[in-house]
């Protein structure tokens, strides 16, 4: 019995040991929140786990670059017609696929076309919209997008029907591209049954998939034959932990890499401590409060300008955040380059709130710390979401806030999906919600006034139902301009006039927080969330 | 338990309450929730601070002489919520036993007593009943109705009644044929009069016990839930939201004041009404003879 | 009784036709749908139609529940939504990882706790006795996910015994008998978990078990009869004794193949539980229906199994 209880414990510690030893072969582990769902197929992928996968094993014709900009990827040369409907693009010699074909422009015009076929059911169909041809080719009437054409093995050149400011956005990353020899030969309408073939994606990125286990891991090795050259890390996986272990794991060396969200200057001070590296990648998007725009009191500026006084907005930044991120102030972060300067900061100020409440009527009794409008006290119910744990604490904070000059919160949690869909609807008076911006710095889809569709329609994308004659001049502008300085200004005016309006109550910026081992080097993180984890991942190695 | 012969002449009532008297455990339990029940229902008045005042400079402080369980995470003081979320945990084991008692026995009744085709129905949906996987439905429930306080008790309630029925059933069904109720059917008295004024009230005892254990099982349920992102919504503070509040890991390891008091309150809550319950149990059970 | 039996066989169908409905009614009135969390701008309500058309999402309810059924019958469980895979086979290999924990947790509660149990019964009011009542309630007061995190704070991370999740060392390449104890190392923690609490609620179980057969009459003779102490509590009384407590195994048996979302949600432990949470999160409807009907077969045949053992031994149950 003694014997076997010594065995037994030798070979636990022997491989709590191997635990820790594992950890410094060449393999690069990553900590994920959410298991990838296992639909590796650019055209199909709507899960951003499974993008962490899509946009790792496929490639875009550009990348965006250390400084920001759109640089080569697939695609050595680029450029445009003056008058913005004709897009080409060169690719490089030389490029293979993981099975070892070689990448051809062919591969390139399937890509994008794809989402085009009249049997696919994914959710990308809208990206080709801009496309000459393509409601020829969505009925079924053309055999392939003849707006994309092939002029020769490693050249492809795109026209679209008016000037089309996205090009280089749009087709340029939106797109990663596949081989057609693999996915030509299923049937379009059959193609997400196609689970072996989804779960083997073929691409050409330095790293090829070569396991998944689902709720587990993924791993990818190394590609040899990588157009940049081959790897230094033999392999890369990605495993599923959940958030409250994941920094333990980090610690011990079990993983070398999460995406934390939000980090606090402990979290912070123990992830220096243990030799991380913390990085705040930038992100065009912003955190917002929405007040229903279709309701009377939220129509006048001088009452979401007063709102935006009452809520102590620096106060998340420094508290909630810790400084990892920033007050904003409109769509821009401080880190874009349409960021406009002189903007009304709308600093956390009682009195201020309640002067500009008084201008618009509304009448507050300090006696009481009520505040009244038409005679009736001023009610309203915010809505939010689970899962973001800081606008949950916003949701709190804001309702002290509001108390504060008189007006009552009910809070009501929901699931994302549930809110979002009742909040498009106009079924709302006040919501928190977070949105991304194009990196091209286009805010239409959010401000343009022809994307208002009715109340109780959840299909339109200006869903605030904002409508502003001088911002949808601004952004028709915006549409026919490819020039980058003409762009920056016009979008910075935009910026200070949303600054002014506010339709939405501007909050916070974040950083998307990447945390990894000091002990990696040779990586370096374009300024581009979500779209610079992987970064010439070819290069990165281990110190050791 | 009523029909067992007498000897000593005292009722069994009075018996039982002796019995339980010398179970030191249970009086334990007695007298802990007791106080629980009182600090909840006294809440606004002994509690130092506002229960949602927030001051974001004292985020995560530990505790002080002026704040004697820290701060949250959201700079409120602890021990106010703490205090609070008695009334929101003991509220929900309650009322959501409440309701498993009211229709476990009006349906165990009615089952034991009716016989054939009403019997076999109604335990033909306390089967499907009984087998749906708790959490599942309890998650599919908070889904469609969204999270919420009486969601929970709801969600508690209808889905606890089947073994009470069970229970009912059993003992009606015992019951059913003894001389007492002979008599009573032979006097012409009509079913609903029987049932209620003579069955149920000698079924008492195992209810009595299933509702004491059942407001147990409501705590942890309302902690179970609420952990999970289910039940009690903010501001309003409950012992399982406060737990869950410690899901990031720093928290857990740093700042122990904010989830270790409300996981302790679970624990001793529970814990006492477990004792009472069983001191109880022992106490009305006839066959066991001290 | 071999009418009783066959009757609550065929019972089990209608049931689980039951659960059938009210799960799948209950799923679909939840507000929202497999692709209301897409916030891409790029995502266009044209978009979101079709995508939502080809899992015949605008079909009337009465109309789903018949489709479904209708391949149901015949083994086709549907395509997950999520996963993009049948079914079946995503039940399965998280059906698995389900199976694994529950038993080895059983086991252990068992082995552990019906000993302890009988010689509490035995040593009633002495402190061996006392030490286990209280540890038994502890055991069943205490919320599990709680019971975890200390689990993981303590052994796991301040002493650096245990690994903190998942089940296996990520990118360590083990392989043969180093891969099977690497993921015995990291089945541990959860199992203790489950453990610790099903242990408490068996050894109350047993000791009142026991204790109820100690205090009858045929004990009594027994010992009247001159038998040694010895020969009484194992032979005969502990034989009877542990009747009920099988049964009340079983039952458990039923419940834990259910999943314990809390626990494995902990443990991130890919399981019933944790596929059963996520898929209700996602609205993917077909996985969470099949899971239910799992679910509910398990503990229908469990319960069933319990019954058939309480009647076989207690001859007093008649079942009409």
């Amino acid at each position: 019995m003694k014997k076997k209880l010594m065995l037994f414990s030798i070979s636990f510690l022997l491989i709590s040991g191997l635990g820790f030893a594992a950890g410094s072969k060449n393999v690069y582990r990553i900590g994920v929140f959410h298991s990838p769902t296992g639909v590796f197929h650019p055209a199909y992928a709507t899960h951003s786990y499974d993008f962490y996968i899509t946009r790792f094993v496929f490639e875009t014709l550009l990348r965006y670059g250390p400084d920001g900009k759109l640089e080569p990827n697939l695609a050595k040369e680029w450029s445009a017609s003056k008058d913005g409907t004709v897009f080409t693009f060169v690719l490089r010699d030389g490029i293979k696929f993981h099975d070892g074909t070689p990448l051809t422009a062919e591969d390139v015009k399937y890509s994008i076309e794809y989402v085009g076929f009249p049997d696919y059911k994914g959710a990308r169909a809208s990206f080709i919209n801009a496309i000459k041809g393509v409601k020829e080719f969505k009925a079924g009437k053309t055999k392939d997008l003849k707006g994309i054409k092939v002029l020769d093995k490693n050249t492809i050149q795109i026209t679209t029907e008016k000037t089309y400011s996205s090009g280089f956005l749009r087709f340029g990353i939106n797109f990663e591209i596949f081989p057609k020899h693999i996915w030509e030969k299923v049937e379009v309408g059959k193609a997400q049954e196609a689970t072996d073939l989804m779960r083997q994606p073929i691409g050409t990125g330095p790293f090829k998939m070569t396991e998944y286990v689902p709720d587990q891991y993924v791993t990818f090795t190394r590609f040899d034959d990588y157009w940049e050259g081959a790897p230094k890390l033999d392999k890369i996986i990605l495993v599923k932990t959940n958030r409250d272990t994941a920094q333990a794991q980090l610690f011990r060396g079990e993983i070398d890499q999460i995406y934390p969200g939000s980090i606090r200057k402990t979290d912070a001070d123990q992830f220096k401590a243990h030799g991380m590296v913390i990085s705040g990648v930038p992100r065009n998007a912003y955190q917002y409060m929405t007040v229903n725009l279709t309701k009377k009191p939220f129509q006048d500026k001088r009452v979401r300008q007063a709102i935006a006084h009452a809520l102590n907005r620096k106060g998340v930044v420094d508290n909630f955040l810790e400084g990892h991120g920033e007050v904003s102030h409109n769509p821009y972060p401080s880190t874009f380059w349409a960021h406009p300067e002189g903007m009304n900061e709308y600093k956390y100020s009682r009195d201020k709130a309640l002067e500009l409440f008084k201008t618009a009527g509304w009448n507050y009794d300090a006696g009481k710390n009520v505040m009244y409008l038409d005679g009736k006290p001023v009610r309203f119910q915010l809505k939010y979401s689970k899962g973001n744990v800081v606008r949950e604490k916003c949701a709190v904070l804001f309702q002290q806030n509001l108390k504060d000059v008189g007006i009552k919160i009910d809070l009501k949690i929901m699931e994302f999906g549930v809110m979002y869909d009742e909040v498009k609807k106009s079924d709302y008076e006040i919501a928190l919600v977070g949105q991304g911006s194009e990196n091209d710095g286009d805010l239409s889809k959010f401000y343009y006034s022809d994307f208002i569709k009715p109340i109780g329609d959840n299909s339109g994308s200006n869903w605030i139902r904002y409508k502003n004659p001088e911002v949808d001049r601004l952004i028709d502008e915006g549409f026919r301009t490819l020039d980058q300085d003409k762009r920056q200004t016009l979008y910075r005016k935009i910026g200070l006039l949303l600054n002014e309006e506010l339709p939405v109550i501007y909050i916070y910026h974040w950083p998307d927080n990447i945390v990894f081992t000091g002990k990696l080097k040779g990586r370096t993180i374009p300024p581009v969330a979500a779209y610079s984890y992987y970064y010439k991942a070819n290069k990165w190695y281990f110190a050791d | 338990m009523s029909l067992m012969t007498v000897e000593s002449g005292l009722s069994p009532w009075k018996i039982a309450t002796a019995k339980l008297k010398r179970n030191k455990l249970a009086m334990f339990g007695l007298f802990v929730i007791s106080i629980l029940v009182a600090l909840a229902i006294l809440a606004p008045v002994i509690t130092p601070y506002e229960r949602d005042r927030i001051d974001m400079f004292k985020i995560y402080e530990s505790p002080t002489s002026e704040h004697k369980l820290g701060m949250d995470e959201m700079g409120r003081d602890v021990l106010t919520r703490l205090i609070y979320g008695a009334r929101i945990s003991i509220s929900v084991g309650i009322v959501s036993t409440i309701i498993a008692v009211v229709i476990g026995v009006i349906l165990g009744a009615v089952a034991g007593y009716s016989g054939s085709i009403v019997d076999s129905i109604i335990m033909r949906i306390v089967d499907v009943f009984m087998c749906f996987p708790f959490f599942l439905i309890a998650i599919v429930i908070a889904g469609i109705l969204g999270p919420s306080i009486i969601n929970l008790m709801l969600i508690s309630g209808l889905l606890n009644w089947p073994s009470l029925t069970r229970i009912v059933r059993a003992e009606v069904l015992s019951l059913k044929h003894c001389e007492y109720i002979e008599a009573a059917k032979a006097l012409g008295l009509n079913a609903r009069k029987i049932i209620f004024k003579h069955i149920i009230p000698n079924t008492l005892a195992p209810i009595i016990v299933y509702a004491t254990l059942g407001i147990a099982r409501g705590i942890l349920i309302e902690a179970g839930l609420s952990f999970l992102g289910l039940g009690v919504e903010q501001p309003v503070p409950s012992w399982g939201n406060m737990l869950s509040a410690a899901q990031n890991f720093t928290t857990l390891t740093t700042y122990w004041w904010v989830w270790i008091p409300p996981g302790f309150m679970v624990l001793v809550t529970v814990l006492s009404i477990n004792f009472l319950g069983d001191g109880l149990r022992d106490a009305l059970d006839p066959k066991i003879i001290q | 009784m071999r009418k009783y039996l066959i009757r609550r066989i065929l019972i089990i169908i209608p049931v689980l036709f039951g659960v059938s409905i009210v799960i799948f009614a209950l799923i679909h009135l939840a507000p929202g749908d497999p692709y209301s969390s897409m916030i891409d701008p790029n995502f266009t309500a044209e978009d979101r139609r079709n995508l939502l058309e080809a899992i015949g999402y605008y079909d009337p309810l009465p109309v789903k529940y018949v489709k479904w059924l209708g391949r149901a019958i015949q083994g086709d469980l549907g395509y997950s939504i999520t996963y993009k895979e049948p079914v079946l086979s995503v039940i399965l290999r998280n059906f698995k990882n389900t199976v694994v924990l529950s038993l080895t947790a059983l086991a252990l509660s068992v082995l552990m706790a019906v000993p302890i149990g009988v010689i509490s019964a035995t040593r009633k009011n002495t402190i061996f006795d006392y030490v286990v009542t209280v540890f038994s309630f502890i055991g069943i007061s205490v919320p599990i996910f709680f019971l975890a995190m200390l689990l993981i704070k303590f052994l796991s991370f301040d002493l650096g015994l245990f690994p903190i999740s998942g089940m296996q060392t990520i990118g360590s390449g083990y392989s043969g008998f180093m891969k099977f104890l690497d993921f015995v190392h990291h089945l541990m923690l959860p199992v203790i978990a489950l453990a610790l609490v099903q242990m408490a609620q068996l050894m109350r179980y047993t000791r009142s078990s026991m204790l109820e057969v100690i205090m009858q009459d045929y004990i009594r003779t027994a010992r009247a009869k001159g038998l040694k102490e010895r020969l009484v509590i194992y032979k005969h009384a502990l034989r009877n004794a542990l009747i009920p407590v099988v049964t009340v195994i079983c039952i458990s048996i039923g419940y834990l193949m259910s999943g314990a979302v809390l626990t494995e949600t902990v443990f991130v432990w890919p399981g019933m539980g944790t596929l059963v949470y996520q898929s209700i999160l996602n609205r993917d409807y077909p996985v969470v229906v099949s899971c239910a009907l799992v679910m509910a077969f398990f503990i229908l045949i469990a319960n069933l199994i319990a019954d058939i053992l309480y009647a076989f031994i207690d001859p007093r149950i008649k079942y009409e």
